[in-house]
C-alpha cells in the first residue's frame, strides 16, 4: 500500500509524458514586463526554461502543463539590473533558483481559448494562479501557445525594502509567454 | 527662429550631455530614475533638430562675409550639415538602444513612443556603444564648431559669431 501511490504516480507521469510535446526553446519565449514611474513599460526575459506540455483541443480538461523557468538566466536588459535581480530582496536566485507553474487543471473558456489553473511559485512562495492562453495549430502537427498573465509581485516577495515603493515599481507585473511545440510524442 | 533654435537646443545638448555622462555610474536605484530625463531631453532635441532643419530648408543662413576664403566656406558647410546630421542621430540612435534593450521611451511622462526595434539584447548593448561613439563625435563636432566661432569673433574679427549671440550686441 505505501508503494502504491507512489508506483500510480510515477504511472501517471510516464503516461502523461508520453503525450508530451517538444518545446522549440529557440522560437518560445517567456518575458515579463513591468512598471517604472507609473508610465514607463520595461520588457525583460526569462532566456531559459522548459516546458512540459500535452494538450489536445478536443480535449483541454485532459491536458497539462508545467513550466520551470531558471531564475539565475535573468535578463532585465542591463548588466547590473541582472545581478540585482539575483539578489535576496529580488529573486534570491541562490537559494530559489527555480520558479515554476503546475497545472491542476485545463479548461475551455471560449473559441480556442483556455485556461490553466494550477500553483505558481516563485522564491518559494506558491500562489493560486489562472493562466489564459490561446492555443493554435501549428504545421506538422505542432502547436503555437500563446498567453499572459498579471501577477503582483509583493506577494512573492520580489523586490523588498528599497524596491518596495510600488510608485518607483509597480507592483504588478505581467508575464508573457509564447511557446512553439511540436506534435503529440506517440506513446 | 533659427538663433532661438539654436541656443535652446545648446542649452538642451549640454543637459542630455551632463545628465548622460553623470547617470551612466550612478548605482542602478538612481539610474533608472534618472535615465527617463535624459531620454526626455533626447526626445525634446529631436524635434528641435526636426523643426530646425524645415526651418532652414526654406531659409538660407545669411552668407559669410566676403573675407571668408573658399576652404572656411566649405568646411563650414560640411561641419553644419553634419552637426545637424549628429543632432538627429545621437537621440535617434539612444531611441533605437532603448527599444532594443526593452526600455519604452516616454518623453516627460506624456506618451509612449513606438518602440522602433524589436527587443534584442546584443543588439542593444552594440546601440549601446554606438549611441556613446555618435555622442563623442558630436562632442568633438561642437568643440570645432566654438572653436571656429571663437576664431571669427578674435582672430578674423568679421562679425560672424556676434550675429549668432541670443542678444545682438553690435547695433551701434
Amino acid at each position: 500500500m505505501k508503494l502504491l501511490l507512489p508506483l500510480l504516480l510515477l504511472l501517471y507521469a510516464t503516461s502523461a509524458a508520453a503525450q508530451n510535446r517538444a518545446l522549440d526553446a529557440a522560437k518560445s519565449r517567456v518575458a515579463f514586463i513591468y512598471t517604472l514611474e507609473r508610465k514607463i513599460a520595461v520588457e525583460g526575459r526569462f532566456p531559459r526554461f522548459a516546458a512540459q506540455l500535452s494538450f489536445d483541443e478536443k480535449a483541454p480538461e485532459k491536458g497539462s502543463v508545467r513550466i520551470d523557468i531558471d531564475v539565475a538566466a535573468i535578463d532585465t536588459g542591463t548588466s547590473d539590473g541582472d545581478a540585482e535581480a539575483k539578489q535576496p530582496l529580488w529573486f534570491d536566485a541562490a537559494r530559489f533558483p527555480q520558479a515554476s507553474f503546475v497545472s491542476s487543471a485545463i479548461r475551455r473558456v471560449g473559441e480556442r481559448r483556455y485556461e490553466a489553473l494550477g500553483s505558481l511559485t516563485i522564491k518559494g512562495r506558491t500562489r493560486e494562479a489562472a493562466i489564459p492562453f490561446s492555443a493554435a495549430n501549428a504545421p506538422g502537427g505542432g502547436l503555437s501557445v500563446q498567453g499572459s498573465l498579471t501577477i503582483k509581485r509583493l506577494a512573492f516577495g520580489i523586490g523588498l525594502e528599497q524596491w518596495a515603493d510600488v510608485s518607483q515599481i509597480a507592483d504588478e507585473v505581467e508575464i508573457r509567454f509564447s511557446l512553439a511545440l511540436g506534435p503529440p510524442r506517440s506513446p | 527662429m533659427a538663433k532661438s533654435l539654436h541656443w535652446l537646443m545648446f542649452v538642451l545638448i549640454a543637459a542630455a550631455f551632463s545628465v548622460g555622462f553623470w547617470m551612466v555610474d550612478l548605482p542602478l536605484a538612481q539610474r533608472i530614475r534618472t535615465v527617463p530625463w535624459h531620454k526626455s531631453i533626447g526626445v525634446a532635441i529631436l524635434a528641435c533638430v526636426i523643426v530646425r532643419l524645415a526651418w532652414r530648408v526654406g531659409h538660407a543662413p545669411p552668407p559669410l562675409p566676403d573675407s571668408v576664403p573658399a576652404w572656411e566656406r566649405r568646411a563650414a558647410r560640411t561641419a553644419h550639415w553634419l552637426l545637424y546630421a549628429l543632432m538627429a542621430a545621437v537621440p535617434v540612435s539612444g531611441w533605437l538602444m532603448s527599444s532594443a534593450l526593452g526600455v519604452a521611451t516616454v518623453p516627460f511622462g506624456l506618451a509612449r513612443l513606438p518602440d522602433l526595434l524589436e527587443r534584442d539584447r546584443e543588439l542593444g548593448e552594440m546601440l549601446k556603444i554606438v549611441h556613446f561613439a555618435l555622442n563623442k563625435t558630436l562632442l568633438a563636432l561642437v568643440l570645432l564648431h566654438a572653436a571656429a566661432a571663437l576664431k571669427h569673433y578674435l582672430v578674423d574679427r568679421d562679425g560672424v559669431l556676434q550675429r549668432m549671440l541670443p542678444v545682438p550686441r553690435n547695433r551701434r
